[in-house]
């Protein structure tokens, strides 16, 4: 019997219990001999005959027990397709809720708010009228909160959905026990009518999912962003079959196949230069900007991109064997890795939820004590039900969506894209700022650096015939010196005799002059003898430039500091970030460049696929990372990062393992993110304040503290009152955040 | 002194400390959060 094993990321586990019983129910399947799920990465591992049984039906399994699990090749097609059908649900279980609950609150409420209509609801049965608006709110539409509470208490351990249940159940079934016996309560509190409480019940229900329902929406349309940005990646390859070329999808690429490549294309799969040549951009792969040459026999990885020639090339590699599939792989464990942070809320709502419990209790024994002996214990019962209903606060649920909706939409307009809430959370404790040096910190493409004039010719003469030579061809480099020259404002000519020398440089015709732009061995070939003398010391490739054979001057080009940077870099330290720079290139190369922008730390030579292992020594200190990067070779190291930041001109490995994206590919970004999840996070927490401050003032009250004065306990316009104060608060609260400055970002 | 008081009073208080030793106590297994 042959056996495989699969790994694959599971959706929606609570805790290690359920972890537990999927890896029962996957264990007990027909054909598997091994089944481990882990809850922290939230990954399932199973071992199994692939004869017996397939990865889809190992999957139907996880879905039986009420999660889903996301197959290998699916992607991020199924990951966006089960937050789609997630939020579809939400709004369905939403649109219900509200539908029944506005009825309720309108009867409820208008009686107290409209003079006139105080009577006008009395009708004989409305207590059961409610009873049947209410109850598929809570039991349907809030079950989620119902089954969540549960887990969390069998782990002894209570968060938000503990105290939503608490509040609508404690609420439900007060209401029901008065309804059913009305004569009861009614003897010591309010009338039959007012002693039921069914639109707090669903209130809290409804209010809670609209909250989860905004948040979703803020999350998605993120995604939705963040996917426009991706999908460039070629989904087809040219493959030569039969003598022909035939456009075929890249999962049917076999090992062995040849591929038309042309210029300006993406190469399709790993392989090998069977015939033609070309210069590849490596540079999401390796952060090198200068483009590599490629002969016949020389490996190329796919994904990488094709700038000039064309070739055809053998493929060595295909699917999940190709170098750019091992690093998304890597990214999918970093990324299973990290371990999900407890929400703000929830960690308020641990201790919230034992103190309001104790509270409730203690009031129940005060008022056995303390009230007649013939009504002692409806009057308990009934203040310590009260104040479990108005400990729950039903703004509770609208205080983080509408803050992380309204921080994630601010962050976008600026073009800062928050993958959800969590990205937000985590990069308000930001200490420490890893910055890749390569298209991060420096343009990522070549730039001239410096030009250098022999006697007789000026430095703009120089560059002016070589960029007019070079306007011609496709390299780089000649780019490089084309755009300087425009920037220079310098007035191009038209070159004539165009002739390009494969590696070595060109040739051609300005003005009547003879102009060679290349190597120093052109130069020597043609007998001019360049002078390297005058260049100042930069880490840069050098082209010379001679014309009517005498040497005219060198040309220094590399890879620049954004403008920017320096700035961007200063803002992060006076936001109390160190910042370190990760590169690949040698310490002498890397020190330079972090002197000239003002970065503490430099770790250098780090290979690409350590760059992860650097990022998590860096954490093992216990202090909380961002990563900047742009490469396919950052992507584990942005997920392996507390906070991954892509800068938008990245590639779509790099975008997808990070949590934020630099629409702008500007390093003041990240500053920005910073600030605005600062922000955001302490508008959370003024809300939480708002949500709970209302709630908390009416406690005492239900638990009776104004009976010896108003001779009632909590009524229902209290408990409204608090409800739509904090509700209001929340939300206005939040719009705030719309007026946030964000740095202006600069080209 | 009643002796439904007397319980009332004795039991309650016990339901309190247990809340709160359920929660706070020393927890046996606690989320892996």
């Amino acid at each position: 019997m042959s056996q495989t094993t699969l790994d694959m990321p599971v959706v929606g586990m609570h805790c290690a219990a359920c972890a537990g019983r999927i890896e029962r129910a996957l264990g007990a399947a027909p054909g598997v001999a091994n089944a481990g799920v882990n809850f922290a990465s939230a990954r399932a591992t199973v071992t199994f005959d692939p004869a017996v049984v397939t990865p889809k039906d190992l999957k139907a399994v996880v879905q039986d027990q009420g999660f889903d699990a996301l197959l290998p090749d699916s992607g991020e097609d199924a990951a966006s397709e089960a937050r789609e059908a997630e939020y579809r649900a939400l709004r369905v279980r939403f649109i219900v809720a509200a539908a029944l609950t506005a009825p309720l609150v309108f009867v409820a409420m208008a009686g107290h708010l409209i003079p006139g209509l105080e009577h006008a609801f009395d009708f004989p049965g409305r207590a059961w009228a409610e009873l049947a608006l209410a109850t598929p709110v809570v039991f349907w539409c809030g079950r989620d909160f119902l089954v969540a509470a549960y887990q969390a208490a069998r782990w002894r351990a209570a968060d938000m959905n503990t105290l939503v249940a608490i509040g609508s159940l404690s609420a439900y079934l007060y209401s029901l026990a008065a309804t059913l016996s009305p004569g009861w309560f009614a003897s010591v509190g309010g009338g039959a009518h007012d002693g039921v409480y069914y639109e707090v019940a669903a209130s809290i229900v409804t209010l809670i999912l609209l909250g989860n329902l905004l948040q979703a929406r803020a999350t998605a349309r993120t995604h939705g962003a963040v996917e426009a940005l991706m999908g460039l990646s070629p989904k087809t390859a040219r493959v030569v079959r039969e003598g022909r070329e035939t456009e075929t999808p890249i999962d049917d690429v076999r090992v062995g196949d040849l591929v038309v490549v042309r210029p300006g294309e993406k190469i399709p799969v790993d392989g090998e230069v069977e015939d033609g040549s070309s210069n590849v951009d490596e540079s999401m792969l390796t952060g090198e900007p200068m483009p590599r040459e490629k002969a016949p026999g020389d490996p190329v990885v796919g994904g990488t991109l094709n700038t000039t020639g064309s070739f055809r090339l053998r493929a060595t590699k295909v699917g999940a064997d190709t170098v750019l599939r091992q690093i998304v792989r890597m990214v999918e464990q970093a990324q299973g890795s990290k371990a999900p942070i407890q929400r703000l809320v929830d960690s308020v709502a641990g201790v919230f939820v034992p103190v309001v419990l104790v509270l409730a209790v203690l009031t129940f024994v005060a008022w056995f004590n303390l009230a007649p002996a013939e009504t002692r214990l409806a009057r308990a019962t009934l203040a310590s039900v009260a104040v479990l209903i108005i400990a729950c606060p039903c703004a509770l649920g609208l205080a983080t969506p509408t803050a992380i909706m309204v921080g994630t939409g601010r962050g976008a307009q600026a073009g800062i894209l928050i993958k959800g809430g969590e990205a937000l959370e985590r990069a308000r404790r930001v200490e420490v700022v890893v910055l890749d040096k390569t298209g991060t910190v420096t343009e990522g493409k070549p730039t001239v650096a410096a030009v250098a004039p022999s006697a007789g010719f000026s430095e703009d003469e120089v560059l002016r015939l070589a960029a007019s030579a070079e306007r011609g061809s496709e390299h780089p480099l000649g780019a490089a010196m084309v755009r300087e020259a425009t920037a220079r404002g310098l007035t191009l000519a038209d070159a004539t005799d165009f002739r390009a020398i494969a590696g070595h440089g060109i040739e051609a015709v300005v003005e009547g002059r003879r102009v060679l732009v290349g190597n120093a061995r052109l130069l020597r070939g043609c007998g001019v003898e360049p002078d390297e003398s005058t260049l100042p010391e930069v880490v840069a490739t050098v082209a010379h430039v001679a014309v009517d054979g005498a040497h005219a001057g060198a040309i220094a080009v590399g890879d620049r500091v954004k403008p920017t940077a320096r700035d961007a870099i200063r803002r992060l330290h006076d936001l109390g970030m160190e910042v370190v720079m990760l590169t690949g290139d040698s310490g002498r190369v890397a020190r330079a460049v972090a002197d000239e922008v003002g970065i503490d730390r430099v770790i250098a030579e780090v290979l690409p696929a350590d760059k992860a292992d650097a990022v998590r020594s860096i954490q093992e200190g216990g202090r909380v990372v961002a990563m900047v990067g742009d490469g396919i070779n950052d992507a584990p190291a942005l997920a392996r990062a507390d906070v991954g930041i892509a800068m938008g001109a990245g590639t779509d490995v790099a975008i997808e393992a990070a949590d934020v994206t630099l629409v702008r590919g500007d390093l003041h970004g990240v500053p920005d993110a910073i600030e605005l999840s600062r922000a955001t996070m302490r508008t959370v927490r003024q809300n939480l304040f708002f949500a709970f401050a209302y709630n908390v003032i009416g406690i005492p009250i239900a638990a009776g503290a104004l009976y010896p004065f108003a001779g009632r306990m909590l009524s229902p316009i209290l408990a409204s009152a608090a409800m739509a104060l904090s509700s209001v608060s929340v939300v206005g609260n939040a719009l705030r955040l719309r007026g946030s400055t964000i740095h202006q970002t600069r080209e | 002194m009643d002796t439904a008081r007397v319980l009332v009073t004795a039991g309650g208080i016990a339901l309190a400390a247990f809340i709160a030793w359920f929660f706070f106590g020393p927890a046996k297994e606690r989320r892996l959060r």
